[in-house]
């Protein structure tokens, strides 16, 4: 019998497994509990209810300012996919997503490594002038691309007319549209891909390049081997951070051509704030939400993978 | 960094000017715009490099008459100092807790933070236009100050939490500890003085981050009197009550400056910090 409880209590020890209440585990946890509370009513008042309210009304058929909502069961999803609307801008804002993100990776990865070279002396004022789009409002972006863009006062139209004699109109004729669209939005946000990437650049040990020279490896081989291995982590943090923000991205799209001409450039985040606030459908407008989380979602599994597996950069 | 040849240096600045031009192009365009005269604006016959006798800083100067810039700036102001407020000292506790405190359930909740900063925030807005229409916030100046107090906080603890895993040596708090305080005094009387400059970083970013926000304040009011300056210039550029596009673009240039030039003064001192959204 002695034996016996020796042994258990030797298990506990040897695995951690401590027999205790939940009184307890919150009276030893006290001061983490209450240093997490304002955190924890914050986003339970503005995230988690809110989100579960949402869920719940897209299974309504709930408006805006509309006193009753009766319960519709998936009504609200098969409409979704029954909507040419909604597929095309699912589609649409696909590669939107898709094509911004991969081009913002590049050039913030050219730009880090250029700005990686330079001397210290100047680095910080070159960093500052070619990272400031990233800090302008989303909404300033919209504005300024719009103006550059412009049919009528635009430098674009200015520069192309004084050059080749005429200049599509980049706001509405054409594939234009799409292309002003992702040149704007890799303009904006390219600079905090360049940002992470800059970091992990400088926290490489230059012995390793040092070496590597020495072994006689060209500039190439050794960013093949010495830098880019460096790279993988930032990378994968970048390609989540930049596809769940590019999900969500709504004002300088909507400012630049508000979903036009027409609905042609329709994106999710687009549509959503037009069936809520325009056609005030607020479940059809969530319906449309959670397909938005969903990407945003796969986009967070993705990334919390990443700094897990090196905590101590990211975390 | 190693063998540099002449001809590698010279790719290195042709590029460097690229991306900077690249950059700045599209700003040179609208501060133009907002240095010519009301007709020059709209002239095509404007050259690339205008003539002195068509520039001018009377857009910035006129602004403050028209269109109730003035209230619209201030509005800016107010919500983004105020939600400033709120969202730091919220955070600090919270993001305290999740850098040094463990309690089961921290990682779960961790992890809660990690996603709201990834959140379609346009999502959002529909059940929480929902709820602050029945308690009265939609339209006033407290809903939107709240609605982006909780947007910045999870920036603002995801920066806060990374200093005080980094910044500060635990070592430091066992001592205090030790000398018989608890985990909340040793906070406040050791931790919390030391954390001085990232608290400020954290406050700056959240206020900036209120004044570059548009989504809440568009969606959660339609009165003149509650409106910020982003939220203002979409709708003068949308209607036509204001055609003098040296003024907009004026406004757009105020609009703008403070963050990229705080942003610019502040970059070697946050670093990756800066992964919380600030952009958005």
């Amino acid at each position: 019998m002695a034996q016996e409880q020796r042994s258990a209590e030797a298990i506990r020890q040897q695995y951690g497994v401590d027999e205790e209440t939940i009184v307890d585990r919150i009276r030893e946890n006290y001061a983490g509990y209450l240093f997490i509370l304002p955190t924890f009513v914050m986003f339970a008042l503005l995230f988690y209810i809110p989100i579960v309210q949402g869920v719940y009304l897209t299974f309504t058929n709930a408006t805006l300012g509309g006193t009753t909502a009766e319960f519709v069961g998936l009504d609200n999803y098969i409409w979704l996919v029954s909507n040419d609307l909604f597929v095309f801008a699912l589609g649409w804002s696909i590669v939107f997503v898709f094509s911004v993100t991969a081009v913002q990776l590049i050039v913030g990865l050219i730009a880090a490594l250029l700005l990686n070279e330079i001397s210290s002396s100047t680095k910080a004022t070159l960093s500052a002038v070619i990272m400031s789009p990233y800090f302008s409002a989303p909404l300033a972006g919209g504005v300024i691309w719009f103006w550059f863009l412009d049919g009528n006062f635009g430098f674009m139209n200015k520069f192309l007319i004084d050059l080749v004699g005429f200049a599509p109109s980049f706001l509405a004729q054409g594939l234009w549209p799409y292309v002003s669209l992702i040149v704007a939005q890799v303009w904006h946000d390219f600079a905090y891909a360049a940002i992470i990437y800059g970091a992990a650049l400088s926290s490489v040990p230059s012995e390793q390049y040092e070496a590597a020279a020495l072994d006689g490896a060209g500039r190439l081989r050794r960013f093949r081997d010495v830098t880019l291995p460096h790279l993988m982590i930032p990378t994968v943090v970048i390609l989540a951070l930049r596809t769940a923000y590019n999900v969500a991205e709504f004002a300088q799209p909507f400012e630049l051509t508000a979903g036009g001409p027409g609905t042609r450039t329709m994106l999710l985040s687009i549509l959503t704030y037009r069936t809520a606030f325009v056609n005030l459908a607020f479940a059809r407008a969530f319906t449309i939400g959670v397909v938005m989380i969903v990407l945003a979602m796969a986009a967070a599994i993705l990334y919390i993978i990443a700094i897990r597996q090196e905590e101590e950069l990211y975390v | 960094m190693l063998n540099e040849t002449r001809r590698s240096k010279t790719l290195l600045w042709i590029g460097i000017a690229i991306l900077a031009l690249w950059a700045l192009f599209p700003y040179l365009w609208v501060i133009r715009t907002s240095v010519l005269t009301n007709f020059a604006a709209v002239d095509p016959g404007t050259p690339y490099i205008p003539p002195l006798d068509v520039l001018s800083i009377d857009s910035f100067l006129n602004i403050w008459n028209r269109a109730d810039f003035p209230l619209f700036f201030r509005n800016s102001i107010i919500v983004a100092l105020s939600a400033m407020v709120i969202s730091v000292a919220f955070s600090i506790p919270g993001a305290y807790a999740f850098a040094r405190l463990d309690f089961p359930g921290r990682q779960v909740l961790f992890y809660t933070a990690v996603f709201t900063i990834m959140f379609p925030w346009i999502v959002l807005t529909i059940p929480v236009y929902d709820i602050f229409f029945r308690l009265g916030l939609v339209n006033t100046l407290v809903g939107v100050i709240i609605a982006i107090a909780i947007f910045t906080l999870p920036q603002n603890i995801w920066l806060l939490q990374g200093f005080f895993r980094q910044g500060i040596p635990p070592n430091i708090e066992e001592a205090a500890l030790l000398d018989g305080n608890t985990e909340i005094t040793a906070f406040l009387r050791i931790v919390l003085p030391l954390s001085a400059p990232a608290i400020g970083a954290a406050a700056l970013f959240s206020f900036l981050t209120g004044w570059n926000n548009f989504l809440w304040v568009f969606v959660l009011t339609s009165d003149e009197e509650v409106r910020t300056a982003t939220v203002a210039i979409h709708y003068i550029l949308g209607s036509d009550v204001l055609r003098e596009w040296n003024i907009l673009m004026a406004a757009v240039v105020l609009l703008v400056a403070p963050p990229v030039i705080f942003y610019g003064l502040a970059e070697r001192y946050v670093g990756e910090g800066l992964g919380g959204g600030a952009g958005r």
